[in-house]
């Protein structure tokens, strides 16, 4: 095994990935275009998370019992956190492109891969964004059905509202790789319908989806804590609703600054590995 | 010239976990490290010219398709090196991938979900065409491959015909030095073949392009391919034109001979000594099947003798096919392993 020394395709130079953006963009339009094509399926998915946020919020109106604050935030703060925190979450967990990893991987369709002269895992990630900002604009067309179902309220401030889109990029590249990472899984796996689940429940309880995670057990807070989840969900949120302001909201975002870097750094690493298995054992 | 395609005894060994017979096998598998190694190609040499169109043949699992991927890229042989254009596949992919088209005839690399015309604009983009050498390519086979009604349909609409045209123009929009394909006709018509033909022939005499082409339809090879590479067991057995393998394999012609009633009203019988050099294989109900090598036994002496004893109604000569000639070597080869 001597042939594998230069760096396989999918780990982008910064060069090639100037020179592929064309190829990107299209990407994302077409992703764009196959979502319109299965919007039916979107609006009945929206339904489980706007039934979700109704649930939440006849819970937490009934935990609450009259009290004026629960761990700093008022009840109207709780639902607002509620309603946006499931509705971000629903828009960063998209299946679509996992389960088309999968298949790509299971039916070989890898190998064309590659054949192109942009990477495996560039590609997948143009075909992610161009599919979250599809279900991204069916979240913003459902807000009144939302603020229905749930409380919508305004950021905490102006600056909270900056931090907070800040904060949501970052974990939105965050939920991407480890969208990513869990495709990736397909290489070694034949099946990995029962990983995306346990993913799916992990994740949104780690995330602080149905509780915020500062509300959770001692040892249960330390592990969500060392979670990636809590970086895509829970800090961009509370900055939202003021839960977290200044120093406390920096260091959030720092926070998801490192599990970018670390992320990344597994997903290359993976990608060579799979790489690897393919070439060599012919996958 | 220097060939474009450098394949320089090559050899792909595959591991396969081996599987734990019994009790909770299964589960064994998954923890014990016991491989059987597959030998999928040993030691496989050729070149090809810039501009050449070859057809890579052999039986199914003699690993063709395992030096088709390792000559795209898709798979790093065990030992041995490949070189395409100046370029070694696997480590500089980029560039590979730049100046090779890749068919699958198993697989399709146009999105499922969309229009037809939607995959060729990713395609553009992903291969950096220029606008006006994408819309002259694209006019032009959509015109050769008759794709006009189809354009707007989405993939998944497509039978399978349309969807391997697609393939086809897919990967030549960016027009590539080399093209491989690998089995692009395995289960089309008739018709959708011959559009296909069309296409490959002309874009290997028209833009120069060196073809690579994988079949089990020897008629494609035949229509197509000056040469062939004819590999079995992960050998090459031969690698030439079509013609000398004819000879060496199938050098007998086959003159068939319909006779017609004599003076006394019945249809005679060839008496085998008046056809001197070649054999009488067959005789029945007035047709005889005379077989002769060509080399040996002139064809017009062979029709004197027959004319002037015998009283002919028809004549004809039927030449060997590839397809008898490959059934004949692979009926001869010893099974290893």
């Amino acid at each position: 095994m001597t042939t594998l020394t230069a760096p396989p395709a999918g780990v982008p130079t910064e060069h090639t990935l100037g020179r592929n953006l064309p190829a990107y963009r299209q990407i994302m339009r077409s992703r764009l275009k196959t979502a319109a094509t299965y919007r039916q399926n979107v609006f009945f998915l929206l339904a489980i998370v706007v039934v979700q946020i109704f649930i939440l919020r006849k819970v937490w109106s009934a935990l609450y019992q009259g009290q004026h604050t629960v761990d700093g935030l008022t009840l109207h703060a709780m639902l607002v956190y509620l309603t946006i925190a499931n509705l971000q979450n629903w828009v960063f967990q998209d299946p679509t492109i996992s389960m088309y990893m999968y298949d790509r991987i299971r039916e070989g369709q890898v190998a064309f891969d590659l054949v192109r002269p942009a990477g495996f895992v560039p590609q997948m990630f143009a075909h992610l964004a161009g599919s979250s900002f599809a279900t991204m604009l069916f979240a913003l067309c459902a807000l009144p059905l939302v603020a229905l179902a749930g409380t919508l309220g305004a950021p905490a401030s102006g600056s909270a509202f900056l931090l907070y889109l800040l904060s949501f990029v970052g974990g939105y590249v965050i939920t991407a790789l480890l969208t990513l990472i869990v495709g990736m899984v397909a290489f070694w796996t034949m099946e990995i319908s029962g990983l995306t689940m346990l993913y799916y429940l992990v994740n949104q309880f780690f995330a602080g989806a149905l509780v915020p995670i500062t509300l959770f057990p001692g040892a249960l807070r330390v592990l969500a804590n060392l979670l990636p989840f809590q970086a895509t969900t829970y800090a961009p949120v509370s900055i939202y609703v003021g839960r977290l302001t200044g120093a406390d909201a920096w260091r959030a975002i720092g926070v998801q600054v490192v599990w970018v870097v670390l992320l990344t750094l597994c997903a290359t690493a993976m990608w060579r590995r799979a790489l690897h298995r393919v070439v060599v054992q012919g996958g | 010239m220097a060939p474009v395609i450098r394949v320089e005894n090559v050899v792909k060994e595959f591991r396969k976990t081996r599987r734990q017979e019994g009790a909770f096998g299964g589960v064994r598998t998954l923890f014990t490290r016991q491989y059987d190694t597959v030998l999928a190609v040993d030691g496989v040499s050729f070149g090809i010219e810039p501009g050449e169109l070859v057809g890579y043949i052999g039986p199914n699992g003699a690993g063709k398709s395992t030096t088709i991927k390792m000559m795209t890229g898709i798979l790093v042989p065990t030992s041995g090196t490949v070189e395409v254009a100046g370029v070694v596949p696997w480590r500089d992919r980029e560039r590979n991938a730049m100046q090779i088209g890749v068919v699958f005839g198993q697989r399709t690399q146009l999105w499922w979900d969309l229009p037809l015309i939607e995959s060729f604009k990713l395609i553009g983009k992903l291969y950096r065409v220029p606008q006006p050498t994408y819309e002259r390519n694209l006019e032009r086979f959509v015109e050769i491959l008759d794709m006009a009604e189809f354009l707007d349909r989405p993939v998944r609409q497509l039978s399978l015909g349309q969807r391997m045209r697609g393939d086809l123009a897919a990967s030549m929009l960016y027009e590539p030095r080399i093209l491989y394909l690998d089995e692009p006709t395995i289960g089309l018509d008739v018709v959708a073949k011959e559009s296909m033909r069309t296409f490959i022939e002309e874009m290997n005499r028209d833009s120069g392009t060196t073809i690579v082409l994988t079949t089990h339809d020897l008629a494609d090879v035949e229509r197509l391919c000056s040469r062939i590479i004819l590999i079995d067991h992960g050998h090459v057995l031969y690698d030439g034109s079509v013609e000398p393998l004819k000879a060496k394999y199938a050098p007998h012609r086959v003159l068939v001979v319909k006779l017609a009633a004599d003076d006394t009203g019945r249809v005679p019988v060839i008496d085998p000594s008046h056809v001197r050099g070649a054999e009488i294989a067959e005789q029945e109900n007035g047709v005889a099947r005379i077989r002769f090598v060509a080399s040996e036994t002139p064809v017009h002496d062979l029709i004197a003798a027959v004319n002037a004893r015998y009283p002919v109604a028809d004549l004809s000569i039927v030449e060997p096919d590839l397809e008898g000639v490959v059934r004949q070597i692979y009926g001869e080869r010893v099974p290893v392993g």
